[in-house]
């Protein structure tokens, strides 16, 4: 048997935020591509079930249009079972009882106690996990050691229990359970890690990262079931990934040094030219030098489907050298030195100042 | 620097006028009009050049005011020692600032040196033309000062700071125009931060609509809900409507099918009881007490075939039917008598010679016909027309004669006619002979058909009358048997030859049968008595003595007739029964389950509830589709609102972004604004200081009981008092103290501008205004400066000399 991991698919959800309009509609409207060409995938590969470990959806109002994409993706595929469990951030009206046809071959759970449905030998149980009953699931958790069970939950884990936060999953708490496989949500990146002597608990991780704290391989999880024993294997399946590229630089850089430091640092990376890119410069320059973030874009930009770049740099500022600078420049940077305000606060009046007193354009 | 000489060549209204300067104080006691605003204003001129713009109105400028209105080219020379070295500058101006040239000779070598250019005076003293008017030039009533960016860079000595400081107001500029990009608040084109506080606004504005309308979408989301449920609800109603008009239709149709029942019953109790007529019927000969089973029947088939075949067996030793029947005629034909063989053969006899002469008679009738028939046909000849050969005759005759004609008349000769009238006359001939002979044959004819006929009568009377005798003989012969009246004599007496040797054949045979078959028949007689003892109960019943009759197969055939008409009529009123009892098992099994006096609606009334729930399903539909135009509409505004929600926190944190760039413009600005105050501050107080220096030249009672301390003067060089703990500026003073106060002040800021190279002071009359004492004190003050400072001054009162 095989069933496909999935969770956090955040679907329809707002993307980066420096995307173009075009940009963001297309990676908007890839979320629930991709979410559709897992469906076909699983169905060209026999997958008998797809978990989706929660979060689905992240706010309270979808658009008509992504929900029925959803909705005729599970309908069109009545062989597939989908079994999805809501997380928190599925507070959306994806199925409104006595509204929607519930599709009969999507199965859901509820919080109230938990639930399991069967599949061959195999049993899928979940629940919903709120503050209310967090402190209490793994004790109710009953399960038949003979069947390959399987256990979804979407929350963070974690080594204690705690009330006060609801999505807290106590892994120790459902050790020597009977449970072979662990399928969860919330953590935007797949992890894979021993439960007990019998099962795993895994993230499948999200399948298409949205912002660039998602950044690498997104995916899901095939779970391959034989004769009671599960093996997984993480699938690569984002239609674009996001990297971040973090370039250090010195003030005794150029900015054609900087341009090639950055090419190196992308060429190390592993991107492809349909992947986004956020290029962070690290690093000292001199007060006088400024890091054309524009050119670093405009460089890249055409090889990519996105780049943008920050200038993180610190502006060295040689105080000594202003010690016995009697213009007025060095009585400004003397005066800045001298006032309660942060490093990089200093650095930023210190550089619109000069900039100023050299009549140069103040962005 | 020190002033040498100079040489006006024209210049305003001076005009080629020399003079030499010496060290300390140089008055120039001149009248009123003389133009000491001039030569002043050429000093200025011969040292930084006359300003030219072509924006500036030319009232405003020195050079439209000093070129002479005669045309005359307007100019000269000054002299100058400069640490040590005398250089003469030569300039002369012209109406724009391309006109104007500058020559600058050393004066130990005689050539021109480049040690300065054209603004030899911004070089030698290091402020601007208007920093020097402020500064150097002390004209009537217009001692003050005011700060300029080039004071302030002299007031420090740092050439190298002349960028920053030139550029510093530039600076300020920019960055408070950097804040302003950020804090404008004009309508038309916001600054970034006012405007995103607008954009901010807006849509924190337009996102307190989205709980509202998220309550407006759940509420239309409810009435949906509660519309679909209201819906479902009369689904369901109309699907138990439906089971009920199902339900119904069954019961009114079992009950039909019961009032049916009901009729197959009293249908089947009558048949029943017409079964039970027709069995008793069938019973007539006792079947209900003893009934022969169908082994029975076996049996006496059996046994009946045992004795079929004894009498076959015996009758089969009888002659054959058809023989036994054919004998019976055969007796019945021969019942008179029987004849002898010699009857029979003088009978054919007769019959064959009977038949001879019929022939002959009918030989003899068919010769007399024939004469008959003959002589008439001779008869008509004669009378028939002419033979067709006589015709012919004719006709060639004529032929002949008419061609001999022709011939004759025409040109074919006298020989050809002639030929053809000879044919004539033969044919002509031929034909009388012929016909003369034809009438003696006819004569003769008819005479021999006469005789002949006569002859042949004869024959056929005597013929008659032989046949007659005979034929009577073989009547009375035959008289005593039926024979066959179409059939001819000879027939019928064959026939009853025929049938005379069939009868002996057959009687023959019955004889010799009828001895075969004794034992056979007491076999026969045996079973027969056997079956008939057994079959007696029945034979009883149906007065059949079926020994006698030898019927016992018809009996069986019949006995098993009406016994399977009576075990029909039997099955059928079982069957009946049954039906019946079955019909009545349902009429109780119905009763026991329907209530059939319950009342329940008909199915009528129940079509009419549904066609009610479908009036009201229609309308809950519509209703339906009308609150999902509703909420369509609600999920665009909320889309629309969702997505701005989506976007505010992005927004939000671009404001906080805007609101740190302008905390650091603001900071850069304060900051700026404080290094400048500090940078400048390090150098008031050198000002300060000279300035109270020489206030304190002044005599004391001219203070006006203000202490020197009081006077005060700030970073823009304006002179302020300390009065009570009010700073006020000076205009408030006396128009003389004022001119003192300045006095003090220019001369305090000339110290500190210029501390490596003195200029010359140029005066013109700045005492004009001050009374006896305060002149006093300023020609005491005068002396002062002038021993340090070249000073020109200028006056037109020897009073104040």
């Amino acid at each position: 048997m095989r069933i496909i991991h999935c969770a956090d698919l955040h679907l329809d959800s707002k993307m980066e935020s420096n995307l173009n309009k075009e940009q963001a509609k297309i990676r908007r409207l890839e979320l629930l591509d991709t979410f559709e060409r897992m469906v076909d995938w699983a169905e060209a590969n026999a997958v008998n079930a797809i978990l989706v470990a929660g979060d689905m959806f992240d706010k309270g109002h979808i658009r008509k249009e992504a929900k029925k994409k959803v909705l005729t993706a599970i309908k069109e595929h009545p062989q597939i079972g989908f079994y999805y469990i809501r997380g928190n951030h599925d507070k959306s009206d994806f199925i409104e009882e006595g509204v929607d046809d519930v599709p009969s071959n999507l199965f859901m759970f509820s919080a109230e106690s938990w639930n399991s449905y069967e599949l061959e030998n195999v049993v899928i149980t979940g629940v919903e996990l709120l503050s209310s009953n967090s402190g209490t699931i793994a004790d109710r958790l009953v399960l038949d050691r003979a069947k390959t069970n399987i256990v979804m939950l979407h929350g963070q884990e974690s080594n204690y229990d705690s009330k006060a936060d609801a999505e807290i999953i106590n892994i120790n708490s459902f050790k020597d359970k009977g449970i072979d496989y662990m399928a969860l949500g919330h953590i935007h990146s797949y992890s894979l890690k021993t439960l007990d002597d019998r099962g795993v608990y895994c993230y499948s991780g999200c399948l298409e990262g949205r912002g660039f704290d998602e950044t690498g391989d997104k995916g899901f999880v095939l779970l391959e079931i034989l004769d009671g024993k599960i093996d997984t294997e993480f699938i690569s399946f984002s239609a674009r990934r996001l990297h971040e590229i973090v370039v250090e630089v010195d003030k005794d850089m150029d900015m054609m040094s900087v341009v090639s430091a950055v090419k190196n640092a992308v060429d190390e990376h592993d991107v492809d030219k349909q992947d986004l890119i956020k290029i962070v410069i690290t690093g000292e320059r001199d007060l006088d030098d400024d890091i054309d973030v524009n050119r670093i874009i405009r460089t890249f930009a055409e090889n990519y489907f996105f780049v943008k770049c920050y200038d993180r740099t610190r502006t060295y500022i040689d105080y000594d050298s202003f010690l016995h600078d009697k213009t007025l420049k060095g009585e400004f940077v003397r005066l800045v030195q001298k006032q309660e305000l942060s490093d990089d606060d200093k650095a930023a009046i210190i550089e619109m100042g000069i900039k100023a007193i050299m009549g140069e354009e103040l962005d | 620097m020190r002033l040498v000489s100079c040489y006006i060549s024209s210049f305003g209204r001076i005009k080629d006028y020399e003079y030499r300067f010496h060290e300390g104080l140089n008055t120039i006691l001149q009248d009123n009009g003389w133009g000491k605003s001039t030569f002043s204003a050429f000093i200025k001129a011969m040292l930084y050049g006359m300003e030219y713009s072509p924006r500036t109105k030319k009232e405003l400028l020195d050079r439209n005011h000093y070129l002479p209105w005669d045309g005359s080219k307007c100019g000269g020379v000054l002299t100058i020692e400069v640490e040590g070295r005398e250089y003469r500058i030569n300039r002369s101006f012209g109406k724009t600032d391309k006109d104007d040239t500058f020559e600058l000779i050393d004066c130990s070598t005689g050539l021109v040196s480049s040690d300065y250019s054209a603004n030899i005076g911004e070089e030698l003293f290091q402020v601007d033309r208007e920093s020097f008017e402020k500064t150097i030039y002390l004209p009537q009533g217009c001692l003050d000062t005011g700060m300029t960016d080039s004071i302030n860079a002299k007031m420090g000595g740092l050439a190298a700071a002349k960028d920053d400081i030139s550029n510093f107001d530039g600076a300020l500029k920019r960055v408070n125009a950097a804040r302003t990009e950020y804090t404008r608040n004009s309508k038309i084109n916001p600054g970034k931060l006012t405007s995103h506080k607008q954009k901010l606004s807006e849509t924190k504005h337009r996102l307190e609509r989205l709980p509202v309308i998220t309550e407006r979408y759940d509420g239309l989301l409810d009435i949906l809900r509660s519309h679909n449920g209201e819906y479902n609800l009369l689904l369901a109603q109309k699907e138990a409507v439906g089971k009920r008009i199902e339900e119904q239709s069954k019961r009114e149709q079992l009950i039909g099918t019961l009032k049916t029942i009901h009729d197959n019953l009293e249908t089947e109790s009558a048949e029943l009881e017409a079964a039970g007529r027709e069995l008793k019927k069938a019973d007539i000969y006792g079947f209900s007490r003893h009934m022969p089973s169908e082994e029975d029947f076996a049996s006496f088939n059996e046994q009946i075939t045992d004795i079929s075949q004894l009498r076959a067996k015996v009758e089969s030793a009888k002659i054959q039917q058809e023989d036994s029947v054919r004998l019976e005629e055969l007796k019945n034909f021969f019942a008179r008598r029987f004849p002898t063989s010699e009857e029979l053969s003088a009978a054919e006899k007769l019959a064959v010679e009977i038949g001879q002469i019929d022939i002959k008679k009918e030989q003899a009738k068919e010769n007399l016909l024939m004469l008959e028939a003959e002589r008439k046909a001779s008869d008509s000849i004669k009378t028939q027309s002419m033979p067709v050969g006589k015709m012919l005759g004719i006709v060639l005759l004529i032929g002949f004669i008419v061609s001999g004609i022709i011939f004759l008349m025409g040109d074919f000769g006298l020989y050809i006619a002639a030929t053809f009238f000879a044919f004539a006359m033969m044919d002509l001939i031929i034909l009388v002979v012929t016909s003369g002979k034809q009438k003696s044959d006819y004569n003769q004819r008819m005479l021999n058909y006469d005789t002949t006929i006569e002859q042949a009568k004869d024959v056929l009377e005597e013929l008659q009358h032989d046949y007659k005798e005979k034929q009577l003989v073989c009547d009375d012969f035959l008289s005593d048997y039926l024979v066959k009246r179409n059939a001819s004599l000879l027939e019928n007496i064959y026939d009853i030859r025929l049938k005379l040797e069939q009868y002996e054949m057959l009687i023959g045979q019955e004889q010799l049968l009828s001895e075969a078959v004794k034992s056979t028949i007491d076999e026969l007689t045996e079973k027969q008595i056997r079956l008939a003892t057994i079959l007696q109960p029945y034979t009883t019943a149906y007065e059949v003595d079926i020994y006698e009759t030898g019927s016992e197969f018809d009996f069986i055939i019949r006995l098993k007739k009406d016994v399977d008409t009576y075990r029909h009529a039997l099955n059928r009123r079982d069957d009946c029964a049954a039906r019946v009892e079955a019909l009545k098992q349902q009429i109780a099994d119905f009763e026991k389950n329907n209530d059939i006096n319950s009342k329940t609606e008909s199915v009528a009334d129940l079509q009419e509830t549904l066609r009610e729930l479908d009036e009201a399903i229609t309308d809950k539909h519509k209703l339906i589709l009308k609150d999902q135009d509703d909420i369509r509409d609600t999920e665009v505004e909320l889309e629309e609102l969702t997505e701005l929600a989506e976007g505010l926190e992005a927004m939000e944190a671009e404001g906080v972004e805007l609101r740190y760039q302008l905390r650091i413009i603001e900071s850069t600005l304060d900051l700026l604004q404080l290094a400048r105050d500090n940078f400048l501050s390090k150098y008031i107080k050198p000002l300060k200081d000279s300035l109270h220096g020489y206030l304190g030249l002044i005599e004391s009672d001219t203070q006006a009981n203000y202490e020197i301390e009081a006077y005060d003067i700030d970073l823009d060089l304006n002179v302020r008092l300390d009065y009570q703990g009010s700073l006020m500026g000076v205009e408030y003073l006396s128009e003389g103290y004022k001119d003192m106060i300045g006095l003090c002040s220019r001369m305090a800021m000339i110290d500190v501008l210029y501390n490596n190279e003195t200029p010359v002071i140029i005066m013109d009359d700045p005492f004009v205004n001050l009374d006896e004492d305060k002149l006093a004190s300023a020609m005491v003050l005068l002396k002062e400066i002038s021993a340090q400072k070249q000073i020109v001054y200028f006056t037109c009162h020897k009073a104040r000399m």
